[in-house]
């Protein structure tokens, strides 16, 4: 669980995680009844293990009537640190900037996710995820 | 209490209509059989919730809660804001203890909390007119009275607009709630735009709330710290418990909670009631002349059905359907959150469709949530999400549409069985015209959607049920009269939603109230 919650903190916030942070992930894991035991755990750890693109693998899985496991986990993890201090400028926009940057970086993440979709979809089906 | 004591009138339920009558039958013998649930003590949270987010830690149990409350929506069930934080969920507390809502089709909600689900609400108040009426065999002119009491009594905010047509008399509001830049920059271009948009049916205005613009009846004005989805009971945010707390601390009515009402006896000149003490696990009974049920739609149907032992019988439900767009204005991407702000900004109503009929929206701002909630609603990457929500969030306004909604005990209807759990089927269903139509109509001042992202809450959601037991001029059984008394019976009064016969797309609650006084007045004149 402490390497699973590394490896989903580095992806999507691009740092170490604190001992708080894991700590209550592991705990909001307990609390929810999100177990290893879960069928798609499997997957989870074929990710870690091979060290695929956990973010492209999640959009390709992504479904908002059965969410995956993968999207369940990033979603506790996004909740334990928008609660978490030093994560107030990720979730908090403070400082205006103008509004045609802000236009052209949603651009460019929207390629950046049409990229990852395609890896995602390529990777779920060539590791059976 | 004796065995020989014979109450004038007991309510049964604390919610919206047993408060609002209960304000007209204080002084009399009154009693309220409740159970009662009530918040936990909240008081750190106090601040505003940008500064509480800076250091969130602290404040992870009232946020996030000690069984991960707020999180349940990653299971892919939609679960309203207002009910999901930890501090609210008192509301649903032992929601299906006492009968499971059973359905397929639709996700509905109980309350057992002192005050009902109104402490969950909205809090928008709206005057039903007679066009609102058409089914009922009373008219507005009936209301008129109780609707200026209550406005008096809630402290309602709002103003003279394109609205007033359909929200009737500005008589004794409070001025209107503050609005964020995006809603001012909304407003002024439909404005500028008035004349297009009316002549396609469509208007905006500010909304009627019940929110304090100024302080009002010892209550303080509203803030504007963005916790309205975290802590409950705001002062300056109206909910009928602060009526019922009144009310029982000047004498006026009893409150007896922890009791649950199982069945009523209705005789010549007086009605037995049996409850369950959850205290002591004991059945008491009382005696009274006048009973008034004000348990919700589905609540009041369950005790209904129960005392006549009609299991199986099916009732008629309506539930205003509902759906959310959510609009960007794309020159405010980029802007800063900002800190003091309401989650309701403005009203649209648009009759443009002839198959729904006038449609009902509020528009939300997207401030006072926390953003991991839609984490995976923008169709980005995890990782895009989190770089740009923070910049998309500012620029957005969520429109909720409310529909109207008919009775049709073919289509929608509910029945219980012997053990308390009640089976609904809901077939109605939303095809997304409206939206389309709107989506069309705000692109013109500037302000962007697309269906794909529009969601369509199962019917429920809106948690304005209605038409149980509703209300006509001849009724038969399983329905009222215009005074609210139950066919078959003497002393036996319906006064919440379940006596609505038609549910506009209007927000009920200040009409239950209304309807809730008007009764509670006639059935004093008896006594």
């Amino acid at each position: 669980m402490q390497h699973e919650c590394r490896y989903l903190h580095a992806m999507m916030f691009g740092r170490e995680p604190s001992r708080s942070v894991i700590e209550r992930y592991e705990e909001a894991h307990r609390k929810l009844g999100v177990t290893v035991k879960h069928p798609q755990q499997i997957a989870i750890e074929k990710i870690i293990r091979l060290e695929l693109d956990a973010e492209a693998i999640e959009l390709a899985l992504r479904s908002t009537t059965q969410p995956h496991l993968l999207t369940i986990k990033c979603r506790i993890l996004a909740y334990v640190a928008e609660t978490s201090d030093d994560f107030y400028q990720i979730f908090v926009n403070d400082e205006q900037i103008w509004w045609g940057r802000a236009a052209l970086a949603i651009g460019l993440q929207a390629i950046r996710t049409a990229i990852k979709k395609l890896k995602g979809k390529i990777n779920v089906r060539r590791y059976h995820l | 209490m004796s065995d020989d004591t014979i109450f004038d009138v007991i309510i049964v339920g604390s919610g919206p209509a047993g408060t609002a009558a209960a304000m007209k039958l204080a002084g009399l013998k009154v009693v309220i059989l409740d159970i009662g649930h009530q918040p936990e003590c909240h008081e750190d949270l106090k601040d505003n919730f940008y500064t509480i987010k800076r250091q969130p830690e602290r404040f992870a149990r009232e946020l996030i809660g000690d069984n991960c409350e707020s999180m349940e929506g990653i299971f892919g069930r939609y679960i309203m804001p207002k009910l999901k934080a930890p501090l609210q969920r008192y509301v649903l507390r032992d929601y299906d203890r006492f009968g499971r809502l059973i359905s397929e089709s639709f996700q509905g909600m109980v309350s057992y909390a002192e005050g009902g689900l109104a402490n969950a609400w909205g809090a928008v108040m709206l005057r039903y007119l007679d066009q609102d009426l058409l089914e009922f065999p009373l008219t507005a002119a009936d209301l008129e009275p109780y609707y200026d009491e209550l406005t008096e009594e809630i402290g309602i905010a709002g103003t003279r607009d394109d609205l007033t047509p359909f929200y009737g008399s500005t008589k004794g509001l409070l001025p209107p709630v503050a609005i964020n830049s995006n809603s001012h920059i909304l407003m002024r271009r439909y404005n500028k735009m008035r004349a297009w948009f009316q002549q396609h049916d469509l208007h905006i205005g500010h909304p009627r709330v019940a929110v304090l613009t100024h302080s009002h009846n010892g209550r303080p004005q509203h803030d504007y710290n963005n916790l309205e989805f975290f802590k409950p009971r705001i002062r300056s945010i109206y909910t009928p418990a602060f009526t019922l707390q009144r009310l029982v601390q000047g004498g006026g009515v009893q409150y007896l909670n922890k009791r649950r009402a199982l069945w009523f006896r209705d005789q010549e000149d007086r009605v037995t009631v049996a409850v369950l003490n959850l205290k002591s696990g004991q059945r008491e009974t009382f005696q009274t002349r006048k009973l008034l049920i004000a348990c919700g739609a589905l609540n009041s149907a369950r005790l209904v059905l129960a005392s006549f032992k009609a299991f199986g019988t099916r009732l008629p439900l309506m539930d205003n359907l509902l759906s959310y767009i959510p609009f960007v204005n794309p020159f405010m991407l980029g802007w800063r959150h900002e800190t003091h702000s309401l989650y309701l900004q403005l009203n649209l109503c648009y009759t443009g469709d002839p198959h729904y009929g006038p449609v009902t929206g509020c528009f939300y701002a997207m401030s006072g949530l926390l953003t991991a909630d839609f984490l995976t609603d923008m169709p980005f990457s995890i990782r895009s999400n989190l770089e740009i929500l923070k910049w998309v969030m500012p620029s957005m306004l969520i429109l909720h549409l409310w529909y109207p909604s008919k009775i049709d005990k073919t289509r929608n209807y509910l029945w219980m069985e012997e053990n308390g759990d009640i089976f609904v089927h809901y077939n109605d269903q939303l095809d997304g015209r409206v939206e389309r139509k709107l989506i069309t109509a705000l692109a013109k001042i500037g302000y962007f959607s697309l269906l794909r992202f529009c969601k369509f809450p199962k019917p429920g959601n809106s948690f304005h049920y209605a038409g149980t037991l509703p209300m006509r001029a001849h009724p038969n059984e399983f329905e009222t009269d215009s005074t609210g008394k139950l066919y078959g019976t003497n002393n036996v009064y319906i006064i919440d939603g379940s006596v609505f016969s038609l549910l506009p797309a209007k927000h009920p609650s200040l009409t239950i109230m209304a309807n809730a006084m008007r009764v509670a007045d006639a059935v004093r004149k008896t006594l």
